[in-house]
């Protein structure tokens, strides 16, 4: 086809024009600078449209997932030789999660960037969600992290909470002190709140049927770094 | 109920895990896209999107995470509106922001801007799994039902366009919308559009050229560049 194709343009670039002409008009497009540009250009009106309708935000999980998809990637192409101080977890936190150790690598990497964390229930606090292996499914799971002395605010656990300290330690509300490398489980009934300890602490947490607060939570969006 | 306990979570103490869902889970997620956590909104020389895929290219993870706050929930409508189910229309957009991070060393500003990019990638890998479910049951929303659409929690960077948009729309005749509806968010072809109207293939084919042609002229050119290119 040697002619412009100007009047097929809006239906191939609308995504309605079908078969043979579709395939016709895009080879043509392949070869024709000017006919390239009208379509790219169509294209440009048509990607605003998208923007008529209302926005649905992605869940957290979801986000997790595209980063941590990314550093699993990176890792297989060896673009990254530093895989971050909480890398020597990778077996743990794979087994408490029930996700593929590359999975859990890539989260542990992750969770060393402070651009992926994003704000949590108090000052100080903030979360990395996660989609838990089958073994999990319908919790809520993912990684707290809490700045030196910030405290968790006082709740009660509707269901059982698994917990594995990654870095530095909090001490419970009963005055008991967990440690990097412990594993702090709740169980369904049971309230309480706990302080992180001057150096912070990060750890991994698997929530069944939810959290509830009671005192005030302040979503103010705060986040250390 | 103590006093404290009943200002909790927007009036209700109870959650369903590490944040409060409800509406104090989706306000927090929303906080979330308007400020990501590190580094602030505006704390960039530059978080212009061109800007953000010239750093994604570097390999910074955190640029292709503004990236995705910026476009994900509008990627996310459209996704959702083609497949009709939330979680496939996530795997999409998921699968084209990996293709992006992929792909954006050969990223290519004289070819068009990144939105377009983002866009034309999600449509067509909908419209492939849209074609291979053939005959997947799609709902068709009245157009007039944009202007009562409430927009928030959105990249403030997009609201020119989103606005601009809305001006433009509101220029078609309802004939012209219903067929740039039907085809940009439903998937369907010229000769599914004419079954789905009754008007003839040809009917559809000229308003569909009208249609576009009315849509680009509203979108003044000048009027549009928004703050996110």
């Amino acid at each position: 086809m040697n002619d412009h194709v100007d009047g097929w343009i809006p239906e191939l670039v609308l995504g309605t024009l079908e078969e043979p002409a579709r395939a016709e008009v895009e080879q043509h497009i392949e070869s024709c600078r000017r006919c390239a540009a009208e379509a790219a250009s169509a294209q440009e009106a048509l990607s605003l449209l998208a923007l008529a309708l209302p926005p649905e935000p992605p869940s957290a999980t979801a986000r997790t997932g595209l980063l941590a998809s990314i550093v699993e990637e990176e890792q297989r192409n060896g673009r990254r030789g530093q895989r971050g101080r909480l890398a020597a977890f990778a077996d743990q936190v794979a087994r408490f999660f029930d996700v593929s150790r590359e999975r859990a690598s890539a989260l542990l990497e992750l969770a060393v960037d402070p651009r992926a964390w994003t704000p949590g229930p108090a000052r100080g606090i903030s979360l990395i969600h996660l989609m838990a292996g089958p073994q999990f499914a319908g919790t809520d799971s993912g990684l707290v992290r809490m700045a030196p002395g910030a405290r968790f605010p006082r709740h009660r656990h509707r269901g059982q909470e698994l917990g594995l300290i990654l870095e530095g330690g909090f001490t419970d509300a009963d005055g008991t002190v967990v440690r990097s490398g412990e594993h702090h489980d709740l169980k369904a009934g049971t309230s309480h709140d706990f302080v992180a300890l001057a150096e912070g602490c990060i750890f991994a947490a698997v929530v069944h049927e939810g959290l509830e607060f009671m005192e005030p939570i302040t979503m103010d969006g705060s986040a250390y770094d | 109920m103590t006093d404290s306990m009943s200002r909790a979570g927007d009036g209700s103490p109870v959650s369903d895990g590490l944040t409060a869902r409800g509406r104090g889970s989706t306000m927090g997620l929303v906080r979330a896209m308007e400020q990501p956590v590190e580094p602030a909104f505006g704390a960039l020389p530059d978080d212009s999107d061109g800007a953000l895929v010239a750093a994604i290219a570097g390999g910074d993870r955190g640029a292709l995470a503004r990236l995705y706050d910026r476009y994900a929930p509008a990627l996310l409508a459209v996704g959702q509106r083609l497949l009709g189910g939330r979680r496939e229309a996530e795997d999409l957009v998921h699968d084209v922001f990996l293709e992006a991070w992929r792909q954006s060393a050969g990223y290519d500003p004289a070819r068009g801007t990144v939105r377009a990019w983002l866009f034309v990638r999600l449509r067509s890998r909908a419209l492939d799994r849209h074609r291979a479910a053939s005959g997947a049951p799609v709902s068709i929303e009245s157009a007039e039902g944009y202007e009562e659409r409430m927009v928030t929690g959105d990249d403030p960077a997009l609201a020119p366009d989103r606005a601009a948009v809305r001006r433009a729309l509101e220029l078609l005749p309802s004939e012209q919308r219903a067929v740039l509806e039907l085809g940009y968010f439903e998937g369907l072809s010229s000769s599914e559009i004419a079954r789905r109207t009754g008007a003839p293939i040809g009917t559809v084919k000229s308003r569909v050229a009208t249609a576009l042609a009315t849509l680009r002229a509203g979108l003044d050119p000048d009027g549009v560049r928004g703050g996110a290119r």
